[in-house]
């Protein structure tokens, strides 16, 4: 782990991305210690400002400091990728173990499920339930786990299927190893780098995401900042002020970059097979 | 082949219909009336009870899901219990800007993007090779619509050199053409980035193969052997990624719609759902899946029309 | 005027590597008399695809030629534009490649890459498919004009070799180099596609460089045989000459280990101990020294010369001359 991370702040583009996850993670955690204003004080008498020493990005229509409202929302971006990566991580490492050593109509049926959830255009999925369910950052994460379980469970699936028609594999099964023995022995160890490299690529869709909904009134509710909500803001605000659209955009293209950039490096160790290709 | 076609057709169907079945289901799950929140708390419940019924939501939910497929098969697509109107011609009258919009995106990438990744494949490890690769992956994450936001900002609000909001005078080429430009542009952007290197990787791999070797040693001009022999090849895998890509694009083009208050089935959608409309959200989400599902369809037809080789397994 | 197709003088190749210059060939000298058919053998790695890659000028972009000649045709192909070498290559020298079924494009119809080759030539699209439908027929492709639309994965790996020979001969090359064309295929298309070789080469009157490790096909259809070793040509000499006098150690072990040759019942099949140098590191002297069982003490200094060892029989080595 310490030697991936070595090698990774040899690579230009690598050590870029690492250093923008860290400082945008940090900023985030932070955000209490570091924010100069409460992200969601009212101040009338200064709203709409431009950047300036006492307001770093500026104050939006309600008078609150951007600057503020962009560090808290950091917290909210990662609180979303975190929980709802790690929730689809699991499930879709079950469900593809399920599909790839189950019989063969479970197998059918869970490739049918994850076929239907990938039909569906995600942004669409998210609407609909938001819809039904009202739009909260509850919802927002678990449309986010069932739309990504596929991903993981596709890989799970293949990399169990692989394993499974594996003669060692069918004489140790054969000898009476249990099966949880032998998925966490053979099948685990085997899918961990794959999952690794696309659950870090999928953190900047994630927050993307989230973002896109909060941007769209269905993700966050109102005074809490979020990124894509101070891009809502600006939105409305566009023939006003430029300065929340830029506030709201900095983070996020910084965030997904960092960890695309950190996700490509982590590929090219991990996987030297895919290097070639790309 | 026709069966195979068939195969694929079927599959698709089914899975249209799973989608609508889990809609139903989840529309059904949620706690509360849809028809008592759409009409607001201070409707009477002889309000409610003939809204549910005009939504068709007081018969059981099996009979309610069959009813919408007996009704689909006629082009039924229900009735819009806000105008009523029905909602199949709603839900087409919108479908046509968002087409143009998703097909005139994916031309502008297309011919950006292959020609890049082609240059960068044949100049590897260039500095134009290297600066086209890191700007290929900011081209990719960034969100369409932070660029629609963006291109908004700057080319209509500040500039002036495109309109701002919606899709230009019926009838008026030119008016449409102008207001198609930024929402292409947001759309198109991240798949300039994807196809550059995703063709850059595939030529790359077909470049090293012994045919390409072949056509050299006949003394074919470079040109003819690159542009003739190995993009033939190396085009196919876009043709796969683009008809997957649906989704990403439908997607896309509902922020962009939305930012740029355009009409298209992305702004149906999101309208009807923030008014609780199901018919209309049923029917367009309906419509839109069945899209995706198409486009995935159609491009393993194009690419098995394109490469002998799948042609000849189906 | 030379009596040679192609004379190879004094040529060498070298590629940057990580590692420093690969010497890959150094100092080859090689003649192709006209209308014969002349074996290259020798391992993998010995050298053969950079020999044939440097002839048709396709080397590898890390690839230099320091010193040496090729000519052919009395023109120094070394000294010719790209353009001038783009009009021999598949007009006056054609390849037949050695993996037949990755060696015609996947996706474009025999038909289409068989007119394509033909694009110098001012004729009309009808006369260049019917070129194509003679060259196939003359291959014994059945039934050719049908067969024109269909594609490589439609026809099994000895037909697409023959397709292969039908392309390289198509426009009448004097020179045709065929880079192993029978290893991927078993023994029967063998025969027949080394006997359909002899037949065009005695119609068309051209000659064969011909690549192989397979001595039996060397000794049955070559007139002169080359033997290369890590880069260098070791012996050469008529077939009759090389293959029942060998003057060289290695070739000597080379006949010794062809399982064709092996008369004696043993329980293990013969090799040679050892293996070739490091390219990049070459040590002085002999290249062979380290394999070799009769190495001498001038073998580890100085590298041997390419001397006469009878009439038209070249060797390289010390031996049988102190």
């Amino acid at each position: 782990m310490i030697d991936v991370l070595r090698r990774i702040t040899h690579e230009p583009l690598g050590l870029i991305g690492l250093i923008l996850v860290i400082l945008i993670v940090i900023s985030a955690i932070l955000a209490g210690v570091v924010a100069p204003y409460d992200p969601v004080a009212l101040n009338i008498v200064d709203r709409l400002q431009g950047p300036s020493i006492n307001h770093l990005l500026g104050t939006d229509q309600l008078g609150r400091d951007l600057f503020s409202r962009v560090l808290y929302g950091g917290q909210v971006a990662l609180k979303v990728a975190l929980i709802s990566i790690g929730a689809a991580l699991s499930i879709g490492v079950l469900l593809g173990m399920v599909a790839g050593f189950g019989p063969r109509w479970l197998d059918n049926i869970i490739m049918l499920f994850f076929d239907t959830i990938r039909s569906f255009p995600t942004v669409m999925f998210a609407l609909a339930t938001v819809a039904l369910v009202g739009p909260s950052l509850e919802t927002v994460i678990l449309v986010i786990i069932v739309t990504s379980i596929p991903n993981y469970g596709r890989v799970v699936r293949t990399q169990t299927l692989s394993i499974k028609s594996n003669e060692f594999i069918r004489a140790e099964h054969g000898m009476g190893a249990s099966l949880f023995r032998i998925l966490g022995i053979h099948v685990l160890p085997n899918v961990m780098g794959p999952l690794v490299i696309l659950a870090s690529m999928d953190i900047p869709t994630v927050i993307a995401l989230e973002a896109g909904l909060s941007f769209l009134g269905m993700g966050v509710k109102p005074p809490t900042p979020s990124w894509g909500s101070i891009l809502n803001d600006g939105y409305t605000l566009i023939r006003n002020t430029p300065w929340p659209i830029i506030a709201g955009s900095i983070p996020l293209v910084l965030i997904t970059l960092g960890f695309t950039f950190l996700g490509e490096s982590l590929r090219d160790l991990i996987d030297p097979k895919l290097r070639k290709s790309v | 082949m026709l069966f195979y076609v068939l195969k694929r057709v079927a599959l698709s169907v089914v899975i249209v219909m799973l989608a609508v079945t889990l809609l139903y289901c989840m529309i059904h799950m949620v706690p509360g009336d849809p028809a008592r929140i759409l009409l607001g708390p201070r409707a009477t419940p002889e309000l409610i009870a003939s809204m549910s019924a005009r939504m068709g939501l007081d018969l059981p939910l099996p009979v309610q899901i069959l009813r919408f497929f007996g009704n689909l098969f006629r082009g039924d697509l229900g009735m819009d219990v806000i105008t009523n109107r029905p909602v199949a011609d709603i839900v087409f009258g919108q479908l046509p800007y968002t087409l143009w919009l998703i097909f005139t995106a994916i031309v502008f990438a297309a011919l950006i993007g292959i020609p890049l990744g082609c240059y960068s494949a044949l100049h590897r490890n260039s500095l134009a090779d290297r600066i086209s690769g890191v700007l290929s992956v900011a081209c990719i994450t960034a969100p369409a619509f932070v660029v629609a936001l963006y291109s908004l900002l700057v080319f209509a609000v500040t500039l002036h050199w495109f309109p701002a909001v919606g899709a230009g005078e019926k009838g008026a080429f030119w008016d449409q053409v102008s207001h198609l430009v930024l929402p292409a542009f947001a759309i198109g952007l991240s798949w300039i980035g994807y196809l550059a290197r995703l063709v850059r990787a595939s030529m790359l791999e077909v470049m090293g193969e012994n045919h390409i070797r072949t056509a050299r040693a006949y003394g074919l001009a470079e040109r003819t052997v690159v542009y003739r022999y190995a993009l033939k090849l190396a085009i196919l895998p876009t043709v796969t990624v683009i008809g997957v890509g649906m989704g990403f694009l439908l997607s896309a083009a509902l922020f962009t719609e939305i930012v740029f208050a355009r009409p298209g089935i992305g702004k149906l959608i999101f309208d009807s759902i923030t008014t609780r409309n199901y018919p209309v959200v049923m029917g367009s989400v309906l419509v839109s899946t069945a899209l995706f599902v198409i486009s995935t369809t159609l491009s393993d037809l194009i690419n098995a029309w394109l490469d002998p080789r799948i042609r000849a397994s189906l | 005027m030379s009596n040679n197709v192609l004379t190879i003088r004094n040529l060498s190749v070298h590629y940057r590597t990580d590692r420093g210059e690969l010497k890959a060939m150094r100092h080859i000298n090689l003649d192709v008399p006209k209308r014969s058919i002349v074996g290259v053998v020798g391992e993998s790695g010995c050298g053969k695809s950079t020999l044939i890659s440097s002839i048709i000028r396709l080397l590898a972009t890390n690839a230099t030629i320091p010193n040496g000649s090729i000519e052919f045709e009395d023109r120094d192909l070394l000294k010719l534009s790209e353009n001038e070498m783009r009009a021999i290559r598949g007009v006056r020298i054609s390849i037949v490649f050695q993996d037949p079924m990755s060696t015609l494009n996947p996706v474009l119809s025999i038909g289409r890459q068989m007119t394509d080759i033909q694009y110098r030539d001012n004729k009309s699209q009808a006369d260049k498919v019917q070129r194509s439908v003679d060259m196939l027929e003359s291959v014994g492709i059945p039934d050719p004009a049908s067969r024109l639309g269909q594609f490589p994965h439609e026809f099994s790996g000895g037909m697409q070799q023959r397709i292969s020979i039908a392309m390289a001969l198509q426009a009448e090359p004097s020179l045709l180099i065929a880079d192993e064309p029978t290893t991927a295929l078993d023994a029967t298309l063998e025969v027949q596609i080394i006997h359909l070789l002899k037949a065009l080469q005695t119609d068309m009157g051209c000659s064969i460089l011909f690549i192989s490790h397979h001595l039996g096909v060397i000794a049955e259809l070559c007139d002169y045989v080359v033997v290369m070793y890590a880069g260098e040509v070791v012996e050469e000499g008529t077939t009759r000459d090389v293959f029942h006098h060998p003057a060289h150690p290695y070739t000597e072990r080379l006949l010794q280990c062809d399982p064709a040759s092996i008369v004696k019942k043993s329980r293990t099949l013969p090799t040679i101990p050892g293996d070739i140098p490091d390219l990049v590191t070459l040590p002085s002297g002999c290249v062979f020294k380290n394999r070799c069982e009769h190495v001498m003490e001038q073998c580890d200094t100085t590298t041997p010369d390419w001397t006469e060892h009878s009439n038209g029989h070249f060797v390289s080595c010390h031996r049988g001359r102190t």
